[in-house]
Order: structure tokens, then C-alpha cells, then sequence
């Protein structure tokens, strides 16, 4: 199932992640031992978990240190956040107590890639999940702050380039001329980029940063993430906040890649096409 | 057993360079060439580009480099525990493996991946010489070896 959004698409896009996230203030009332009373609830579709350092310092907790008599306390809850992994070893969610996100991979290059039409069900339902676990663990409901659309791109060596004099073939705005003839190809590029999305603070980031994946292959990773406020804090303003983001995301990294990626990608859909 | 003031003959940095980055919340591996010692991308094109060559690529009909190997080698590369282990000499292994060289003061470390892709060590300096299955990339106790600050 495609998306009838009138967005660029591609045949094979270089895209092995997307997430899906919310960011709410801290939740009142949460207390350590949910985590695991959460995973009770979903723990047939998401058999395994595991805990790790929080994504953002958080509020609650309270470091205190003394000199005179050398102690150290800590008060409020310990920051973490936990993993739940699907079954299917495609799918994650990570929770802590500000933030909620669904997170889907491809395993390897057999995967088909998964569109967002197929994505947002998915999200819509679990965050529906937590919400009505918070309720009936008489936690104050989350008061969304930001929602966030992130495709990760692995852009692979020979796939359009081979080198770090190349990457102008990849990135449409990077020209990779010097003024002279002093420098000579760079052994390591590192981009990053940020653009205001309209309204409400949005924004869109994005980042391309050589490395190599655990199987050896050297690879452009292109991450695109938009963020932005929803109206409120019901789901159907989280949601409209999570497909503006996307829109966002689409339209970003098309205008950010060139052509002539687009050519390898197999673009279905031109500029100025609606379908 | 670890000489105490012993000099080592590289920089020991141990911190694990996946842990200087910030949590993120991507899900999918991948390790930041910015991470890694300068020569290493060089050695990992180096260990990709052995795959290429053919049957006989050593003129004595040796097995082509065996994807087990390259694998196995391109991991141990990029999984020192280590910012500045010194530049390996690598090279592809008659029969199909891929073996990594390095040299330091009178300290010699040589490390062969079998076509299958398990690894044996050699290391030599002086008149001892020792040598081992690999089993842990991890394991911080060869480079140590290495730098001169173990024994």
C-alpha cells in the first residue's frame, strides 16, 4: 500500500529507519515500576526489552552532593528509557517518562521498505495503548510537546559514489569546489543542516555522516528529522503533526539529494506530478 | 600481569566509542567513520577490495578470500576497543583468509582470519612468542601487549 499523498516516492529507497515520536513533559505521577507493568500489557507482540540511558537529562531527578560528610543522594526516579522490541525483530518502542517512540527497521536488504501509510496505523494504536495504560494507572495524561518524523538513508559506497569528492552527486546544495587548488579530496565529510518549518517553532534537521555498518559496508548515513508542535494534545493533533512532519521529511530530503540519486532511487513521481 | 611504570608505546584510550556519543533514538547500528583512527577506512576499503580477487590470485592457485573472512575481518577492524591503535599492515592470506601485521619497537602481533572467519594470534617479541585463538575482539590485553604495558 502506497501513500495517495502527491509526495515524491521511490521504487528503492535508501531508507532502513523510520520513527515516529512524541515529546510530552515529564509525566506526572509515573513511578519506575510502570515500565515493566507497561511491557505486561504488550508483552505478546513485544516478548523482549531492554533498559537504556535516557534520550534527554530529565527533571525529576534531584543530585545532591556534600563535601562535609562525602554522601551522595539522588531523589525523584532514576532516567531511563526502556526498549520493547516486536516480535518480528523489525519494530521498536522506546518509552521514558517524556517521550514515546515507534521506531521501524529493515533487517536486511531483502526487507521491502515500509511506507508511512502502513507506519501510522501502527503508531496510532500503540500510542492509543499507552495513553489508555496511563489512564488506567492514574497518570496524568501527556501534555505533547513536539512530534517527530525521522527517516534514516543508508546511501552505500558505489551506489552513486565512491569517494568523498563525490558527494556532490548525492547532496544537491554541496558543490565540493574549493576557491584554489591548496585542498585535496577530503578524507571525511560531515554535513549538517537546519530549516525552519512554518509555524509553531517546527523545524527540519538533517544530517549526513559517513560510516560503516556492522556487515562492513561503508555507507552515507542521511538522517532527515522534522519536528514540530501539534494543536493540542489529542491524538488526531498528534497525528495531523506527525504527517506535516512527514510531508516535511519527503519534500526535504527529495530537494536535498540530487537527480541523480533520484535516478538510482527509482523515482516514481516528478516535480509538479500529483498523483 | 601488567608492568606498573611501564610507558606504553601508543596512546591507551579504552573508552568505548560508541559510549562518547549521546543516546539517540535511532534504532539501526552503524559506527561513525569520525570515530575511528584515520587509517582504519582505509584498511576497511583495503579488506572490501580483497573480495574481488579471483581463483589463483596469488599466482600459486590459491582459494579466493572467503566471505566468512572479509566479514569477520572488517568487524574485528572496526571493533578495537582502541582510538589509536597504530596502522595495520593487512593483506589477503593464501588459502583464502585475510591476515593483519602490526610492528611496535620489538613487538610483533599478527592476526589471521581463517576462510571460515575465526581468528588466530601470534605475537612475538624478544625470544617469547605466544600464540592463541581469538576469541573476543574486545579484549583489551593484546593491544596492552602491544603498547608495551603488559607483559
Amino acid at each position: 500500500m502506497k501513500p495517495p499523498s502527491g509526495l515524491p516516492d521511490f521504487e528503492n529507497p535508501p531508507a532502513v529507519e523510520t520513527l515516529l515520536g512524541v515529546y510530552f513533559s515529564p509525566l506526572k505521577r509515573w513511578i519506575t515500576p510502570y515500565f515493566g507493568s507497561f511491557w505486561h500489557t504488550i508483552r505478546k507482540e513485544y516478548p523482549n526489552v531492554q533498559v537504556q540511558p535516557p534520550l534527554v537529562s530529565e527533571q525529576g531527578l534531584r543530585l545532591e552532593l556534600s563535601s562535609e560528610r562525602s554522601t551522595l543522594r539522588l531523589s525523584g526516579e532514576i532516567p531511563v528509557r526502556w526498549f520493547y522490541y516486536h516480535r518480528s525483530k523489525r519494530r521498536l518502542i522506546q518509552i521514558q517518562t517524556d517521550c514515546f517512540i515507534q521506531n521501524w527497521r529493515k533487517r536486511d536488504e531483502r526487507d521491502s521498505y515500509l511506507h508511512y501509510a502502513e507506519l501510522r496505523p501502527s503508531f496510532e494504536h500503540m500510542w492509543k495503548r499507552f495513553c489508555d495504560f496511563l489512564n488506567d494507572s492514574k497518570v496524568e495524561a501527556p501534555v505533547v510537546q513536539e512530534c517527530e518524523v525521522t527517516y534514516i538513508n543508508h546511501i552505500d559506497r558505489g551506489k552513486g559514489w565512491t569517494n568523498f569528492g563525490d558527494v556532490n552527486r548525492v547532496v544537491s546544495g554541496w558543490s565540493g569546489l574549493t576557491s584554489g587548488r591548496f585542498l585535496p579530496m577530503p578524507s571525511l565529510i560531515s554535513l549538517n543542516a537546519a530549516y525552519p518549518m512554518p509555524g509553531k517553532g517546527g523545524r527540519l534537521a538533517v544530517s549526513l555522516q559517513p560510516g560503516i555498518r556492522p556487515d562492513g559496508k561503508e555507507t552515507l548515513q542521511l538522517n532527515v528529522s522534522a519536528r514540530c508542535k501539534p494543536g493540542s494534545s489529542r491524538s488526531v493533533d498528534v497525528l495531523k503533526a506527525l504527517d506535516l512532519a512527514r510531508g516535511w521529511v519527503v519534500n526535504g530530503f527529495t530537494d536535498f539529494t540530487t537527480e541523480q540519486m533520484h535516478e538510482v532511487w527509482k523515482r516514481t513521481q516528478r516535480r509538479g506530478e500529483r498523483r | 600481569m601488567y608492568a606498573r611504570h611501564a610507558r606504553p608505546a601508543f596512546d591507551l584510550d579504552f573508552k568505548a566509542k560508541t559510549q562518547r556519543r549521546r543516546p539517540a533514538p535511532q534504532w539501526s547500528e552503524i559506527r561513525l567513520l569520525e570515530e575511528f583512527s584515520p587509517w582504519v577506512l582505509t584498511c576497511l576499503r583495503k579488506i572490501a577490495s580483497f573480495s574481488e580477487l579471483g581463483e589463483g590470485w596469488d599466482s600459486y592457485g590459491s582459494a579466493r578470500v572467503q566471505a566468512p573472512a572479509v566479514m569477520a575481518a572488517t568487524r574485528f577492524i572496526s571493533e578495537i576497543p582502541l582510538d589509536r591503535v597504530p596502522e595495520a599492515s593487512v593483506s589477503p592470506v593464501p588459502g583464502g583468509g585475510i591476515g593483519f601485521h602490526w610492528r611496535v619497537a620489538d613487538r610483533d602481533l599478527e592476526i589471521e582470519f581463517l576462510p571460515n572467519g575465526t581468528a588466530e594470534y601470534l605475537k612475538s617479541g624478544g625470544e617469547k612468542s605466544e600464540e592463541g585463538t581469538l576469541s573476543n575482539f574486545a579484549d583489551r590485553n593484546l593491544w596492552r601487549w602491544l603498547a608495551g604495558e603488559a607483559t
